[in-house]
């Protein structure tokens, strides 16, 4: 299916979904070919597995063989399944099951039929978060035409989506601009790439305490949602410690996370 | 001495079909050729165990997944045979045929597709790739990640966005307005990859 994203919408996403096609229009083309990489190196390339540079010579392969192209997207499916990601029950799989049953072992008892309970991904860290809102005093003094001055206003309208996508290509948004991205894509439920844009700002020396402290606040709250006690810990105490004013919240979290570890 | 049969079935019946179900066009196809995949692999499945070699990681569900995605496109393929091979282009379920086509310009359309054929042809193989999963298969930017290298889903983000706007201006450029990429963006999905493919 077509993936439709907000932050990639217009004529330029028509074009490249245009000169894309679907899984089943490749398979017409998808043919072996001597070139073909074995089945254990695209799953490799899935994983990450390889070598920068037997990586990049795959990668050029793949762009023009819509075999290891498909081959290279069901490894991605089954990693990203192994993840822990939900795949939708589809109707047929249940009808296949019991045909190949039939068909292949005579009685297959429901017993071997694979459950479709997932665990559950949502851990009770990750309940733990809270995601809300900057106090949006911190960003005050950016005019309405500077970058950051159009991503607040972006964000005070609560369109975090156009805020990311205003802010994100920006090579250096500043530290304001970080703060305000930072926010945003944990609002979007995209912690670990929140995480990437608020770390790091205790090297800033010109910050404000209270920036800095919002900056630590996002990142405890990108790590429960990520399920990570320990680094969300590390941030919640040096928080608490701070004494500033997210320290009673911390302190409470810290509470709630001992209890949980308990 | 490995597993018999059932526990093998058992195990991977599920990622087995989700491999497969991708290339099909519809849950019937799907059902059928399934079925099929599954058959060979109960007849051929020792030997089939004997081509895996563990990697570093060792992944062999994510093997297994590649082998049974290949077998059902070879699967397809044969089922199809050449009416497969060289699929006429069909609009969308969602595009009217009638609104969809003009056929008062059909050669200017014609050279608009070559020129976006071009444009996609200046982006290198691992862009393409990049665009494809994202756009086509819906892969997240985790995945992605993970196969295009670099530290945060927003290195991939930021790299789709680059590939969007470079594709913009080269359709511009190529002189290619915005009812044109509308219009291929709805119809011309398979023509444009065979004229950059050359597979006619």
């Amino acid at each position: 299916m077509a993936h439709h994203d907000p932050h990639f919408e217009g004529p330029a996403a028509d074009v490249a979904r245009a000169l894309s096609l679907r899984a089943t229009e490749l398979v017409a083309s998808a043919a072996e070919t001597p070139d073909c990489a074995d089945p254990a190196v695209l799953a490799a390339l899935a994983e990450g597995a390889l070598e920068d540079s037997e990586r990049r010579k795959l990668l050029e392969h793949v762009g023009d063989c819509p075999r290891c192209l498909l081959g290279l997207d069901a490894a991605l499916e089954e990693v990203s399944q192994a993840g822990g990601s939900a795949n939708p029950a589809r109707p047929w799989r249940r009808v296949l099951y019991l045909a190949a049953a039939a068909a292949v072992l005579g009685l297959l008892g429901r017993w071997l039929l694979p459950s479709e309970a997932e665990a559950p991904r949502t851990s009770e860290l990750v309940a733990l978060a809270r995601v809300e809102p900057l106090d949006l005093r911190l960003t005050r003094g950016f005019e309405a035409e500077d970058l950051v001055g159009r991503a607040q206003v972006l964000y005070v309208d609560g369109e975090f989506a156009a805020c990311i996508a205003l802010l994100e290509p920006a090579a250096e948004p500043g530290p304001m601009g970080r703060l305000l991205l930072g926010s945003a894509l944990l609002l979007e439920g995209r912690a670990d790439d929140a995480l990437a844009q608020v770390g790091g700002f205790e090297s800033a020396e010109t910050l404000e305490a209270a920036v800095l402290e919002e900056a630590r606040w996002i990142e405890a709250q990108a790590h429960l949602r990520l399920g990570e006690a320990e680094a969300a810990h590390t941030a919640l105490r040096a928080l608490a410690d701070g004494g500033g004013s997210r320290a009673a919240a911390a302190r409470e979290q810290l509470d709630e996370l001992a209890r949980l570890t308990e | 001495m490995g597993p018999d049969w059932g526990s093998f079935l058992a195990e991977h019946a599920d990622r087995i079909t989700r491999a497969v179900e991708r290339v099909c066009r519809d849950a019937d196809e799907a059902g059928d050729v399934g079925a099929e995949v599954l058959e060979r692999f109960r007849r051929d499945w020792p030997a089939l165990l004997e081509k895996y070699r563990p990697t570093a990681t060792g992944n062999f569900g994510a093997w297994l997944a590649v082998v049974a995605r290949h077998a059902a496109v070879d699967a397809l393929r044969s089922r199809h045979g050449r009416s497969r091979a060289h699929p006429e282009i069909t609009p969308r379920p969602d595009v009217d045929p009638e609104d969809a086509v003009d056929p008062s310009q059909p050669m200017a359309r014609r050279a608009a597709g070559a020129r976006l054929a071009e444009v996609f042809a200046e982006l290198s193989g691992d862009e393409r790739t990049l665009l494809r999963l994202y756009f086509l298969e819906g892969r997240d930017a985790e995945s992605l990640r993970r196969v295009f290298g670099g530290r945060t889903r927003s290195q991939i983000y930021n790299r789709v966005h680059d590939l969007t706007r470079r594709l913009g201006e080269a359709a511009r450029r190529a002189g290619l307005d915005s009812s044109d990429i509308e219009h291929f963006a709805q119809l011309d999905w398979a023509r444009l990859l065979r004229d950059h493919e050359g597979r006619d």
